[in-house]
């Protein structure tokens, strides 16, 4: 039999809290003063409003020559970056400007000077200043209803401060996420976005494993001091947390290298946020529990 | 009963029963020797492969905003020329009449005028407008009409339903395979055209309000070069204000005789590229609109073979034209559509039957689809693009086979893992795991669901979070082992101690999912819909399929070792 961890491992993880708050401590520092100081992670066209063109040359054109191009279409805050795999004449050119004329004079422009068939438009995105602003509030309301959701079912499930600890470690990891995205200018969009939710919910699957431990524990080894109880569970569960986590984490990294530029936002918040979460589960979100035991802790268990 | 074997495997069964027969479509659709669909299939079951998302199929998605205050502004301007027509009729004198925002302001020069103009005119023709009178020093008295909040709301409905059937229109006749149209809450229009990659063609020919009218030139008022001279002052004191129509002719007001106009005539030159404007001096008042056309089509120019649009009008129409060229012959007609100048010849004799056309430089794309526009009729009120996203066909394939890589790297590495780490038990688990995926996709295509690259991507996480039940229940079984307990004791404990973890966990994720699902759209509702669809079917693999398989071997044929 294969085993990873081998049973019976007493570490002792509550002991280790001090140390690891202060872990915490400084990678949430540092992405909240990334996020506060490089004002968060690029934001998407879906957020920030605009348009995004991607094009593809059947031959190679240097950027230069592009620049040029586009500058003379006198379309005001025009950028354009290389796109996509190192070996294809890829472009991506964004601008404020929404509507039927500055792309089409974009594209017009491309044309007349590179030809007509070297050039194909992949894609274009267009996002204007109502949609979005209603994308970014829809997105800020739907986080914040994601973690009440999953507050109200841990409470329920459990108890209300089993909720606040989920709740704490997987604010823990979104932050984490977030600022990692900010620091290494991974695109906030609605994909991105949608992932940082997926992590909400995976941050928590975590976290459920070893509270459902614990309670059943606290019923079969009620001569344990709750610090043991915390202690003995995440031992016993830590090689299911090792396993499943790699068997995702697996997933996540065939997404990373094989999806392309379009879901690479995607699974780089999951790749940062899982070791996040996975981190979190052990060394936050259980000891929240005996922090908030000790505090408000007249209640009995 | 849900504690008999038979029972769970018939359930088992009958799933997969349904999942083949949703999947067939999908699966005959491929093509490549792939099994057709048996004639007796059709009609009976369901024939729909897994729907793709514009995002893997190509195609346009627009979200068009309807500015409807315009739809009410046109509606009153059509009553304020009404009443100055009926105002003349009835020899009232009146100093001015216009539109100014939402209320149609008449000034007359003293209340007797005024009292009559309630009598004969307001009380009868339009007794739902709400009617301010306020006497102004001198004893003029000006008159504010204007519609109720309740009739402002309907026209605002109407020029969206009614935007909504025009582009409708339109888009049949251009010819889409699967179109969407639709209304999206108040004042949206969203659009899906699959397959069409030209999105400048798809904008112009859904996004032109295509108004067409016809006004009559006045060359007799003012020079060519006052004209000239009047358009250049107002671009100096007002930068960029010959683009807008409205603006432009509220600054002329005054400086050029009442009820004229002035609109531009928009000429390319084919060698430099640039546009050059010709303003002209027209009436204001319109002889003919759209509304008389009955039909368009796309002629060819005997002489040069350039193509051009004739139009035929309808009855009523036919009459009115007869009669004003009639009477204008030897002076230009404008033919204006969406308040350019398309053409002005000039009339050479009385028309009748009804034929017109409007020439231009048109390219052939550009004649078809004006000749499309003006058979579908005019938007009530014009369009601005709020949405859009354009995903060319190559991308969409290309994010197919990446999505598929991806999905195929992901399992292998997975099932590898597994297998390694379990063995047999991993065997197990790979077996569901691969059933999992499979009820997925027919899950997928029973409820019509849109695939789209995200939901991709959701398929791939759901294979790698789905063997959390497996190896949750395998834990627990070693577990169970170390306590010395037989395999059939270790099989049932196992499954009984992981069973509501495994459910806690999972719905946890569906909080998120549905989240997503409620908040997102288009591809990432793709997402939310893999990714929850993915969440029940793990519950029903792990909790129902991989427990099956322990009990066959253990429970009916005795095992007694247990490898996980």
């Amino acid at each position: 039999m294969l085993e990873l961890i081998k049973p019976g491992t007493k570490y002792d993880f509550i002991g280790w809290r001090k140390k690891a708050y202060v872990i915490s401590g400084l990678a949430v520092g540092i992405s909240i003063i990334a996020v506060l100081v490089m004002g968060g992670p690029p934001q998407g066209v879906d957020f920030r409003g605009g348009t995004e063109i991607q094009i593809a040359f059947a031959q190679p054109v240097p950027i230069e020559k592009l620049r040029a191009n586009l500058d003379k279409t006198g379309i005001s805050g025009i950028s354009v970056q290389r796109f996509g795999e190192k070996n294809k004449e890829e472009y991506l050119i964004g601008f404020p400007a929404v509507g039927q004329d500055a792309s089409a004079r974009v594209l017009d422009s491309l044309r007349s000077e590179f030809g007509e068939k070297t050039l194909e438009l992949k894609r274009e995105e267009a996002v204007g200043p109502r949609v979005g602003k209603e994308l970014r509030q829809k997105g800020l309301l739907a986080t914040i209803i994601a973690l009440l959701g999953i507050l109200i079912y841990v409470a329920w499930r459990f108890e209300f401060r089993y909720g606040a600890g989920a709740v704490i470690a997987l604010l823990h990891d979104l932050i984490i996420a977030y600022g990692f995205m900010t620091i290494f200018r991974y695109e906030l969009s609605l994909t991105s976005l949608a992932s940082l939710l997926t992590l909400a919910g995976y941050s928590v699957n975590d976290t459920i494993v070893i509270f459902d431990r614990m309670r059943e524990n606290l019923r079969k080894q009620s001569r344990l001091r709750f610090d043991e109880i915390i202690n003995l569970s995440i031992n016993e569960t830590l090689s299911r947390s090792i396993i499943t986590n790699g068997a995702t984490y697996l997933t996540i990294l065939a997404i990373f290298f094989f999806g392309g530029p379009v879901l690479k936002d995607f699974s780089f918040v999951l790749l940062i946020g899982g070791i996040a979460g996975t981190y979190s589960t052990v060394y936050i979100a259980s000891p929240i529990l005996l922090l908030w035991k000790q505090k408000f802790g007249k209640k009995k268990k | 009963m849900f504690k008999s074997f038979n029972f769970r495997a018939a359930l088992v069964g009958v799933a997969f029963l349904a999942s083949v027969i949703f999947l067939m479509p999908t699966l005959s659709s491929i093509g490549h020797g792939m099994p057709k669909l048996p004639a007796w299939w059709k009609g009976a079951l369901p024939e729909d492969p897994i729907h793709l998302g514009l995002d893997l199929k190509g195609g346009i998605h627009l979200v068009l905003g309807v500015e409807t205050e315009k739809a009410i502004e046109s509606t009153l301007d059509g009553i304020s020329a009404d009443i100055r027509q009926m105002l003349k009729k009835s020899g009232i004198n009146y100093l001015e009449i216009e539109r100014q925002g939402l209320k149609v302001v008449i000034l007359l020069p003293d209340e007797a005028a005024a009292n009559k103009t309630q009598k004969d005119i307001l009380d009868k023709n339009y007794p739902r407008l709400a009617l301010t009178p306020v006497v102004k020093e001198g004893g003029e008295v000006e008159m504010h009409l204007a519609l109720s909040e309740k009739e402002m709301a309907e026209i605002r409905n109407y020029s969206v339903r009614q935007g909504v059937e025009t582009i409708r229109n339109r888009i049949d006749q251009f010819g889409v395979a699967e179109p969407v149209i639709q209304r999206q809450g108040e004042d949206r229009i969203l659009i899906q055209l699959p397959g069409i990659n030209d999105p400048k063609r798809a904008k112009e020919l859904i996004g032109r309000t295509a108004r067409l009218e016809f006004k009559m030139v006045d060359e007799n008022s003012l020079t060519a070069e006052k004209l000239w001279a009047l358009v250049g002052q107002a671009e100096t004191e007002k930068p960029g204000i010959s683009d807008d129509p409205e603006a432009l002719n509220k600054w002329l007001t005054g400086k050029i005789p009442a009820e004229r106009m002035v609109l531009f005539q928009k000429v390319r030159d084919a060698e430099t590229g640039r546009t050059r404007s010709e303003p002209f001096l027209l009436e204001s008042k319109t002889v003919l609109s759209g509304d008389a056309l009955r039909d368009a089509g796309v002629r060819l120019d005997r002489q040069f073979g350039t193509p051009y649009v004739s139009i035929s009008l309808n009855e009523m129409g036919a009459r009115v034209f007869e009669q004003v060229t009639g009477e204008n012959v030897k002076r230009r007609l404008a033919i204006i559509l969406d308040n350019n100048v398309h053409s002005a010849p000039v009339i050479q004799e009385r028309i009748g039957g009804g034929q017109a056309s409007i020439t231009g430089r048109f390219t052939m794309e550009e004649a078809t689809d004006l000749a499309i526009v003006l058979r579908a009729g005019a938007l009530p009120a014009p369009v601005k693009i709020e949405e859009e996203r354009m995903v060319g066909p190559s991308l969409g394939k290309d994010s197919i086979r990446k999505g598929m890589i991806a999905l195929v790297a992901g399992a292998i590495l997975v099932f590898a893992f597994m297998i390694i780490y379990y063995r047999v038990g991993g065997v197990v688990a790979v077996i569901v795991l691969l059933f999992n995926m499979f009820f997925m996709v027919a899950l997928l295509a029973g409820f019509k669901a849109t695939l789209t690259f995200p939901g991709i991507a959701g398929i791939i996480l759901t294979v790698g979070m789905a063997v959390d039940a497996n190896v949750l229940i395998y834990e627990r079984m070693r577990e169970e082992i170390r306590l010395g307990k037989t395999a059939r004791a270790v099989v049932e404990a196992g499954f009984e101690k992981a069973n509501l973890t495994i459910i806690d966990a999972n719905l946890t994720t569906l909080v998120a999912g549905l989240v997503l699902f409620q908040f997102g759209t288009g591809p990432v509702r793709g997402f939310a819909v893999t990714l929850s669809i993915g969440i029940f079917t793990t519950l029903f693999t792990a909790l129902i399929i991989s427990r099956l398989i322990f009990e066959y071997f253990y429970f009916r044929k005795g095992a007694k070792t247990l490898y996980v």
